[in-house]
């Protein structure tokens, strides 16, 4: 590809700039995403993980006092 | 069908779908029913002097026996303890089993006076706290709460009925602090204090004092005032230093003489107990007499090095009593 004002290689080297803006772009929304925030919210965890060691008896299954049944589906699920 | 369900533990009342866990990390939606994952299976188990906790006036150079679960329903960007709180129970390496007789036994062997509960935060394995302070109750032990005291008033006031003693986190008089580095509020926090106070439960404050976060005397003096008139001026307050932790490690420790013109803020805001912790050494950690000056207990880190108050807890010069709990 050739045209007036770019070769190849300055086509090459927009992509790759391109590419690592995306990277470090993504990677510090991730960050923000993971970081404390304030309000409320429940948090998906790894379940299998936590019945795997209420299974060994490494957890527990006690049930927890202060709660209702049921609710409006509100709040933001954090990682 | 529709599994979920809401925590109502703390202000955050949580809605949790079947397989989530609320914002603490550890209360698990299993099956449609709420589990306190961590009941009886601390991460965190030490012997510690009640002076770390701090608690001052509470049966002084004694110890407790202190545990902690994974999981915290605040997310501070200076947590000192983030490795504990930050993580559910599937994620820790090491997990005791102390179901409660356990704990109190353990206690017991180790020639503990009290059991705290602390580390993490106790609102979130509250089931287990409860449990285990009426346990240790019947024993003849103590309960010690080390809070930041991020619940609804209910669930406290029922847990007050096995406590003797709590040291609470005030982390700054700004409810704007409050979200932006800690993602709780501020108003739950202050009547949680005087739920505590209002239940008997003896009662002492911490303000952990952040360079340029929380460290405006007029801030200071506002919670200084705050706490002389809805808890009273004998309520003990401890101004502790900061150090470089978790995601805040980009502000210095709180230099000294910061902690020093707060604690002369809030004394002369009219508290009679005020402390500077986490600096080993300083003059600040004594006990004095609010009448007369006389030094009554002495302190290097977390060592009482001279106790001088009259077997009824009052200062062996004017005889003015102090209060706390001495016995």
């Amino acid at each position: 590809m050739k045209s007036k004002y770019f070769h190849r290689h300055d086509i090459e080297l927009l992509a790759l700039v391109a590419t690592v803006v995306l990277a470090v772009g993504g990677y510090l929304l991730a960050g923000l995403g993971a970081g404390p925030q304030g309000g409320s919210g429940w948090r998906r965890i790894d379940t299998a993980a936590v019945r795997a060691r209420i299974r060994t008896g490494e957890l527990s299954d006690r049930e927890a006092r202060w709660y209702r049944a049921g609710g409006t589906a509100r709040g933001r699920t954090r990682p | 069908m529709n599994r979920e369900v809401t925590c109502e533990l703390c202000p955050r009342q949580c809605v949790i779908p079947e397989g989530g866990a609320g914002d603490c990390r550890i209360r698990v939606n299993l099956d449609g029913k709420l589990r306190a994952t961590t009941y009886g299976r601390p991460s965190s188990v030490h012997i510690d002097p009640v002076e770390k906790k701090p608690l001052y006036h509470f049966l002084p150079a004694s110890l407790a026996f202190s545990i902690g679960t994974a999981g915290c329903n605040l997310h501070c960007l200076n947590c000192q303890n983030w490795q504990l709180s930050q993580r559910d129970g599937s994620e820790m390496e090491r997990i005791y089993p102390l179901d409660p007789p356990e704990l109190v036994a353990a206690a017991q062997r180790n020639e503990c006076r009290s059991l705290a509960y602390t580390y993490s935060d106790p609102v979130v394995f509250y089931e287990y706290t409860h449990d285990s302070a009426a346990a240790a109750h019947e024993a003849g032990l103590r309960n010690l709460l080390i809070t930041a005291g991020y619940i609804n008033e209910r669930p406290l006031r029922a847990l007050c009925r096995v406590l003797d003693a709590s040291n609470t986190d005030l982390k700054a008089f700004d409810d704007g602090f409050y979200r932006r580095v800690t993602t709780a509020t501020l108003r739950p926090v202050l009547d949680s204090l005087v739920t505590l106070r209002e239940e008997g439960v003896w009662l002492e404050v911490t303000n952990l004092v952040i360079p340029t976060l929380n460290d405006d005397l007029a801030m200071i003096r506002a919670m200084a005032k705050w706490i002389r008139d809805a808890l009273g001026p004998d309520t003990p307050l401890h101004f502790s230093r900061f150090y470089p932790m978790y995601r805040m490690r980009n502000l210095p420790p709180t230099p000294a003489d910061t902690l020093d013109r707060a604690r002369q803020e809030a004394l002369d805001a009219g508290l009679h107990y005020v402390y500077v912790g986490n600096v080993p050494g300083h003059p600040g950690a004594n006990t004095y007499c609010p009448r007369d000056g006389t030094l009554l207990i002495a302190r290097t880190g977390f060592v009482v090095t001279g106790y001088y108050l009259t077997p009824e807890g009052r200062c062996p010069k004017c005889n003015e009593p102090i209060p706390g709990v001495w016995q």
